[in-house]
């Protein structure tokens, strides 16, 4: 598998509005807050994604937590395959020590994967590859196998993008990264798949 | 702890601090993987569960308790699981009882990535009725099954008046060889 950067923001800009290159899939979206991205503070969940540039139906989006609130409700984390009010993503909790794959549809997500032993916390880089109907995460660079890769034919393109749940305005962004996958599949065991079957 | 899979319903559910997400009905604080029937309200569930709650969740009546993958079904489970799947729409001759459990989890989520597609295409379920044919379907239901059909490289010829949508939904579940991941399925 090959990654081939098409886009990034790293927000060092006035607040306010991501700008041109950025789309409100809904609830107001992200927002620049201390040259970083921030939820605009809605109750509900938001995204955003990336329409400045054109991006294969095989791509990833990548981003660096760099506030993460225990005193808040929010889930935080990076989008796939954006496009008008849907969406696949992967988020983080740090007080309740979850993670999620999840496919949203209109304001609405469907858990594909959930873990809990772990959330996320500052520093963290998120990844999220949409690879044909697989799915899969990578936290701080390596495979989040905690989670696993899911497989799931729902979406087959968009843009990639940022998500949160109940977002703290406190809770933020940055060093976003949106690009390709331009080879191979994902290959990634999930932690469950403690050992491979074949067909019987 | 011991990885199970199950066939059970989902539901919206507040989870984590305020995240509202569809998740299965049950078991939704466990470590789990889904894969779920497009827009329809089920889905096959990895779990990684103890005795105990695996005996709730096996308990529950409008959950299948899926025997490890090795085996195959006995004649009530297979008749319970046919019967499950005629209830909700989905074919059950796609099925055999000398299939393995393994066999019969890949078939089941191949047919669920093709209404995964329609779901994502705005065809939230294409009912129960599985043997209405293709021309008895309303214009907007044939499209979306033809544009499913085609997005994923399929022979666009393939949809025809007389094929019913139990032959479709059966016959696109056995087109579909790409790549499945889905707790201990890796093929």
């Amino acid at each position: 598998m090959a990654y081939t950067a098409v886009a990034t923001d790293d927000f060092g800009r006035a607040d306010g509005g991501l700008g041109s290159n950025w789309t409100t899939a809904y609830n107001g979206g992200f927002l620049v807050y201390s040259n970083a991205a921030r939820s605009n503070g809605s109750s509900n969940d938001a995204c955003s994604f990336y329409s400045g540039a054109t991006f294969n139906d095989n791509q990833y989006a990548k981003a660096t937590v760099v506030a993460a609130p225990v005193t808040h409700y929010y889930a935080l984390g990076v989008a796939t395959r954006g496009s008008g009010t849907r969406n696949y993503l992967y988020i983080g909790l740090r007080d309740n020590n979850e993670r999620y794959l999840a496919r949203c549809n209109n304001g609405t997500s469907t858990a594909l994967q959930h873990y809990t032993g772990a959330g996320i916390a500052v520093n963290d880089i998120m990844q999220l590859d949409s690879d044909g109907s697989l799915h899969s995460p990578f936290l701080n660079g390596v495979a989040d196998t905690s989670l696993g890769t899911s497989t799931d034919s729902t979406y087959t393109n968009g843009s990639p993008g940022l998500h949160c749940y109940n977002g703290s305005i406190d809770a933020r962004m940055d060093d976003w990264e949106g690009g390709n996958i331009t080879t191979g599949g994902a290959s990634i065991i999930p932690i469950l798949n403690n050992y491979r079957r074949r067909r019987g | 702890m011991a990885i199970r899979y199950y066939l059970m319903p989902k539901q919206l559910q507040v989870v984590g601090h305020g995240v509202e997400m569809d998740v299965p009905k049950y078991g939704y604080g466990l470590n789990y993987s889904v894969n779920d029937f497009g827009g329809n309200a089920i889905a096959c569930v990895c779990m990684d569960v103890s005795d105990a709650d695996h005996a709730i969740i096996a308990a529950q009546p409008d959950t299948i308790a899926v025997p490890p993958l090795d085996s195959k079904l006995t004649t009530p489970q297979y008749n319970r699981f046919t019967t499950w799947c005629e209830n909700r729409g989905l074919p059950s001759d796609r099925f055999n009882a000398n299939m393995t459990v393994f066999q019969i989890l890949s078939a089941l989520m191949r047919m669920f990535a093709f209404h995964q597609r329609l779901n994502g295409m705005g065809l939230a379920s294409v009912g129960t009725n599985i043997d209405r044919t293709i021309g008895q379907l309303p214009l907007a239901m044939r499209q979306r099954l033809q544009d499913a059909i085609v997005s994923f490289g399929w022979d666009s010829q393939y949809l025809k008046n007389n094929l019913t949508l139990r032959d479709v939904c059966k016959q696109v579940g056995m087109f579909n060889t790409s790549k499945l991941k889905f707790g201990e399925i890796d093929e």
